[in-house]
């Protein structure tokens, strides 16, 4: 952890927020197994970057989660258009959408994140 | 040259996240492609014709030249209906009112308020907008001319009240309550929205007295939701003992329209049977009129016959009972769960969907068939039926303390005498019955002639209802004095009873057979007893109005048991749905032979294993088989080839068995025949190998229902421009509402096949003025109990009622090329956990009431397409099942319509697999249907590939959905000269377009970062 940016503390920050989101997910009405794994994907790049240090890794950190934080948010409508659609036409309660929306706010939020990180220094000078 | 570098990085991370969330939009898009396009009005499928574009392609044409014409109709109709729909229970001379001499006060939060149908899901019915009109009670009133007590309009419609109404929130809507919601599993509240007696002040008060008083009850109706007797009511400070029995407001309400009026009309809104005895016995409630949920305009109607503009002639479909918890089917509604649910931590999982069962106890004793035989076997002293058990009141069973208006009764302003001509019965023919009605009265109007039947019963024998309907007919206008014969026709195939024992067949036992006309089931079935007996002591009314006379009965004998007529290709088939055949002894039925058994609710079931295996879905794997099907051969075939055009007109098709149909389904490949397959539930896919468009579906009962949002135009697309029925969005008519109608029972209660014919005919006309090819609609399922919250969706409790309301409209549908798509087969009786809920049910009461009230309209292939239900037939899905869809359907009553599920979320017990299998037809499938455990059919296409056994069964399926399409409005526009050519729409370009972009400024991005990147190293 010597010698980080704050760049990379962001993403540090996007990490946690994708770990907190597997477990919201858990709580989602419908789920896609490639919505785990995506997050999961970025948590484990993360840990590599923080344990193996490698430059360019760290240099392409918050792009990578940006791309996949970005994926996970937007792919998991895949399975919740129906039920979104119930709600809004008042065919089920908005309770069932709950953990979705929670879930996507957070995906969205390690985005920003990472957009805001990948205009920083990933590295100390 | 760090900052350069960032900025790079920063840039490329943005437009890669955004390019990743476009890949994942795209694929979104591209899974509700239909649903979009439908919205947008566009198409990826445009027709081009190699013709010289002269031929007439519209084969079935509408008879309006407007869309004003026809929206203006159906508006006609809607009124027509709901005004012979409407119900006179009780009438001292009170009605019909005088509308130029007698004021008018509405009394209840409900007249400003009322329920104009469903409140959420397939026939939802809300306020229209965009300058269409919608008639609550207050605004139909008014259009007609009477004059209204302003006053008490003004306190319905003020701030103060507005706590206490059903909506809570909105105000402007009719129909709408938000705290009626659907929750499946905990219903524990209903608000009857009245206010209290406190509210009404002496000034308003005042403003009543001289005024005619019409207080208005009203219930809600809605899908996804049922009431329960044990609910509370969340109106502050209200109360009743059952949210279908008057409450504490309600009594108030009426006690002071009493003492302020100078009479007292109560109009029931509602379509579930409620509690009306106390109004019934109280002298100074002058009348009664059953208004039920009469649509967007239906009120106009119901004000008309208020004024006596028209004589009511409606008869209610449903039995009032004093006490609407009183049937034995009441001893199992609501919630059952298997002691090894999901819910409770047991084996059962999530995706299997088998918590709930319910067990229908009752047998066939449903609504009047329980009242009426009860009734009969008390008056004649068999069965116990005097007991106390199942009684309401005392320590017997007393019918008059039982039914306060029976199934069929209804009054008028004048009166009829209807002389029984003659019974004529043909086993294996046909039967009728003439009746001569004469308005004996002072003032024209309707009558409705009910033909009810007798079977004869034996002790010990076959359960049997000691009366049924087995036809009805109703006169012209009849002035005074007038007279006019009515033949009412039946088919003596429903007089038949179902015997399972020996393997199962329909069985006509040797004996007496009594016909009977009647107000209802029960002065039908005194006279029946008056014949019989020779009697009419012990004969007890529920009503002044009965007369029995043993001249409206007719007695035909039949001299030997007949067990085969009937009985072509019959044999059980749903033995498995007798929960006593999976544990023996779980349920005492209910029994005519003895009426103190069959009232028990069953204990917390365990299911076996062989339960289980049903339960955990997926009876049928894919596996190696045969040589494979003959998929994407090019015949040079399409569709349209296998119809015969004769004057413009779709005269035939090939039928079935023609080997045309073998090529043409060669034709299709794999891909697109699993396309139709998945995703054909809900718009029906295009298949361009055959040149069949992507055509459109819709809910629902009242009409097209989720066009009040989009509205008329939404479908048309500007290739469609030259089609007579093209819909501009600038129309004036192109943003109005579609689901106007009056609800099933109102439709039901005018016993007019006239009225309801026409009222399929000018669905068809809605379609072709909407380009929809499909109506998934009507409902047929029947109200087993008045509990079920969507009840409003069904027409009646009985199955011949339902039967022969399903063959008039559905008929109509398809006179204009609509694909009607009755809905839900079968046995959907609660909405509460309706998913997956195994529904256990004796074989003859299956078939005798439910499977009855289908069998018309599947027999006669009125039908083009039948949605089945979520629940399940014993311990397997019903869209599933092969013993109903193919042994029942195809094999006994000849069905050649296709077969959709209702929704699949995700639920495996709903799966591709069994469903194609057992013969059962597209799948309505949702987004979630994506998380199915299972995996989708089109993931599979290579095992699919090499089940030749899978492959024939979808092919069947295709066809039979391809058999009707080749019949319907969906060939409009098709020519043999035509072909099909798929292209991107808009949107999907501008997709394509933005990923384009955002690839171009990613790689740019990202070799600029890496350019500085190594720039940067170079310097250092």
């Amino acid at each position: 952890m010597k010698n980080k940016g704050i760049g990379f503390y962001l993403t540090l920050v996007a990490c946690v927020l994708a770990l907190a989101d597997i477990i919201v997910y858990t709580q989602v009405m419908y789920k896609m197994p490639s919505v785990f794994v995506v997050l999961a994907l970025a948590v484990v790049i993360e840990c590599v970057a923080i344990f193996v240090n490698n430059r360019i890794l760290n240099n392409l950190l918050p792009v990578i989660l940006a791309v996949l934080l970005g994926f996970a948010a937007a792919h998991s409508f895949y399975v919740m258009v129906n039920q979104i659609g119930y709600v809004v036409a008042a065919l089920d309660t908005i309770d069932t959408i709950i953990s979705f929306i929670i879930f996507v706010s957070i995906a969205v939020i390690g985005m920003i994140l990472c957009w805001v990180s990948g205009f920083m220094k990933q590295e100390a000078e | 040259m760090s900052k350069g570098k960032n900025g790079w990085r920063g840039l490329t991370g943005i437009s890669a996240s955004v390019l990743a969330m476009l890949f994942a939009g795209l694929n979104i898009a591209n899974a509700n492609v239909g649903f979009i396009n439908a919205r947008l009005g566009t198409t990826n499928n445009i027709v081009v014709d190699s013709g010289d574009g002269t031929e007439d392609t519209i084969y079935y044409k509408s008879e309006f030249s407007t869309l004003e014409e026809m929206v203006l109709a159906k508006r006609a109709l809607a009124e027509e209906i709901a005004s012979e729909g409407t119900v006179l229970f009780k009438n001292n001379g009170a009605l019909p009112l005088n509308i130029s001499s007698e004021s008018v006060t509405l009394w209840g939060l409900n007249s400003h308020f009322p329920t104009l149908g469903g409140m959420i899901g397939s026939s939802t019915t809300v306020d229209t907008e965009n300058g269409q009109p919608s008639y609550g009670i207050e605004e139909a009133f008014l259009e007609r001319g009477f004059n209204l007590n302003q006053t008490m309009i003004d306190l319905y419609s003020s701030e103060a009240v507005l706590a206490y109404a059903r909506r809570g929130f909105g105000q402007t809507g009719h129909g709408l309550s938000p705290a009626f919601t659907a929750t499946y599993v905990n219903q524990s509240e209903y608000p009857v929205g009245e206010i209290p007696a406190s509210l009404y002040t002496d000034d308003i008060l005042k403003s009543a007295d001289s005024t005619a008083a019409i207080v208005v009850i009203s219930r809600d109706s809605s899908e996804a939701a049922d009431y329960y007797p044990t609910e509370v009511n969340t109106t502050e400070g209200d109360s009743y003992e059952r949210p279908l029995a008057l409450s504490d407001y309600e009594r108030d309400m009426i006690a002071l329209a009493k003492e302020h009026s100078t009479k007292v009309i109560v109009l029931i809104n509602a379509d579930n049977a409620i509690e009306i005895e106390e109004l019934k016995n109280d002298d100074e409630i002058d009348a009664i009129v059953w208004a039920g949920e009469p649509g967007v305009y239906g009120f106009l109607g119901v004000a008309d016959v208020i004024s006596g503009e028209v004589n009511p002639s409606g008869h209610i479909s449903d039995t009032y009972a004093v006490d609407s918890t009183s049937s034995p089917a009441m001893a199992n509604f609501g919630m059952y769960e298997y002691t090894n649910s999901y819910n409770q931590g047991g084996n059962l999982t999530e995706n299997d969907k088998a918590d709930w069962y319910l067990v229908e106890n009752e047998g066939i004793y449903v609504g009047y068939k329980y009242y009426e035989t009860r009734y009969e076997d008390s008056v004649l002293g068999q069965g116990n039926a005097d007991s106390s058990v199942g009684a309401t009141q005392g320590n017997s069973w007393v019918y008059e303390d039982e039914v306060t208006y029976p199934f069929g009764y209804g009054l008028s302003y004048t009166t009829f005498e209807q002389k029984l001509e003659n019974v004529n019965v043909s086993v294996g023919g046909e039967g009728s019955a003439s009746v001569t009605v004469t308005n004996t009265g002072d003032r024209a109007g309707k009558s409705v002639v009910q033909l009810y039947v007798q079977a004869p019963y034996i002790q010990g024998g076959i359960e049997k209802s000691a009366i049924q309907l087995i036809g009805y007919g109703k006169t012209s206008v009849l002035e005074a004095g007038a007279s006019e014969t009515i033949t009412v026709s039946f088919d003596p195939q429903y007089i038949a009873s179902y015997d399972d024992s020996n393997g199962g067949a329909w069985v006509l036992d040797a004996g007496d057979y009594y016909f009977a006309i009647g107000n209802g089931a029960h002065e039908a079935l005194n006279n029946i007893l008056a014949l019989k007996t020779g009697s009419v002591e012990n004969l007890v009314s529920t009503t002044d109005d009965e007369v029995i006379d043993e001249t409206c009965a007719f007695k035909w004998t039949l001299s030997a048991k007949d067990d085969t007529t009937y009985s072509e290709n019959v044999e059980n088939q749903l033995q498995f749905a007798d929960i006593n055949t999976q544990i023996p002894g779980t349920v005492e039925y209910t029994t005519r032979s003895d009426w103190t058994v069959g009232w028990e609710t069953v204990d917390p079931l365990t299911p076996t294993d062989e339960m289980m295996v049903g339960l955990t879905n997926s009876r049928y794997e894919l596996t190696v088989n045969g040589d494979g099907e003959t998929w994407g051969v090019d015949h040079d075939l399409n569709l349209i080839d296998l119809v015969t055009i004769e004057d413009g007109k779709i005269v035939s098709v090939a039928s079935l068995d023609d080997p045309l149909w073998e090529q043409l389904l060669e034709e299709i490949t794999l891909d697109e025949a699993i396309q139709f397959i998945e995703k054909g539930g809900d718009d029906i896919e295009n298949i361009d190998s055959i040149l069949l468009p992507r055509l459109y579906e819709n809910d629902g009962p009242l009409g097209f229902t989720y066009d009040q949002v989009s509205g008329y135009y939404v479908r048309w697309t500007k290739s469609d421009s030259s089609r007579p029925t093209y819909v501009e969005k600038t129309d004036d008519y192109a943003t109005w509402s579609d689901n106007v109608m009056p609800t099933e029972p109102v439709v039901a209660a005018t016993f007019n096949d006239e009225l309801v014919v026409r009222e399929g005919e000018l669905q068809g006309e809605a379609a072709l003025w909407t380009k929809e090819t499909g109506v998934i609609g009507p409902g047929m399922n029947l109200h087993r109990v008045p509990y079920n919250a969507r009840n409003h969706e069904y027409y009646s409790e009985d199955s011949m009622l339902t039967n022969l309301m399903g063959v008039a409209i559905t008929s109509g549908m398809k006179s204009k090329g609509l694909q009607a798509q009755p809905k839900h087969l079968a046995f959907n009786h609660q909405e509460t956990n309706r998913s997956g809920m195994s529904t256990f049910i004796k074989e003859q009461a299956a078939r005798e009431n439910e499977l009855r009230g289908f069998q018309g309209v599947m027999s006669l292939n009125t039908a083009a397409t039948v949605m089945t239900a979520f629940n399940r037939i014993g311990t397997q899905f019903v869209g599933a099942s092969e013993e109903l869809l193919i042994n029942i359907a195809r094999n006994e009553w000849g069905y050649t319509g296709a077969f959709v599920t209702d929704m699949i979320n995700g639920a495996d017990y709903m799966n591709w697999r069994d469903i194609t299998f057992a013969g059962g037809g597209n799948c309505l499938t949702t987004s979630a249907y994506e998380t199915s455990k299972i995996g989708t059919m089109a993931a599979s296409k290579s095992e699919i590939a090499k089940d030749t056994a899978f492959q024939k069964m979808m092919k069947s399926n295709i066809k039979y959905w391809l058999y009707n399409l080749a019949q319907s409005n969906g060939m409009n526009g098709i020519s043999k000269t035509m072909d099909i050519k798929y292209v991107s729409t808009w949107w999907q370009n501008a997709i394509y377009a933005a990923i384009s972009l955002f690839t171009i400024i990613t790689i740019i991005g990202a070799a600029l970062y890496f350019r500085s990147v190594r720039k940067g190293g170079e310097e250092k």
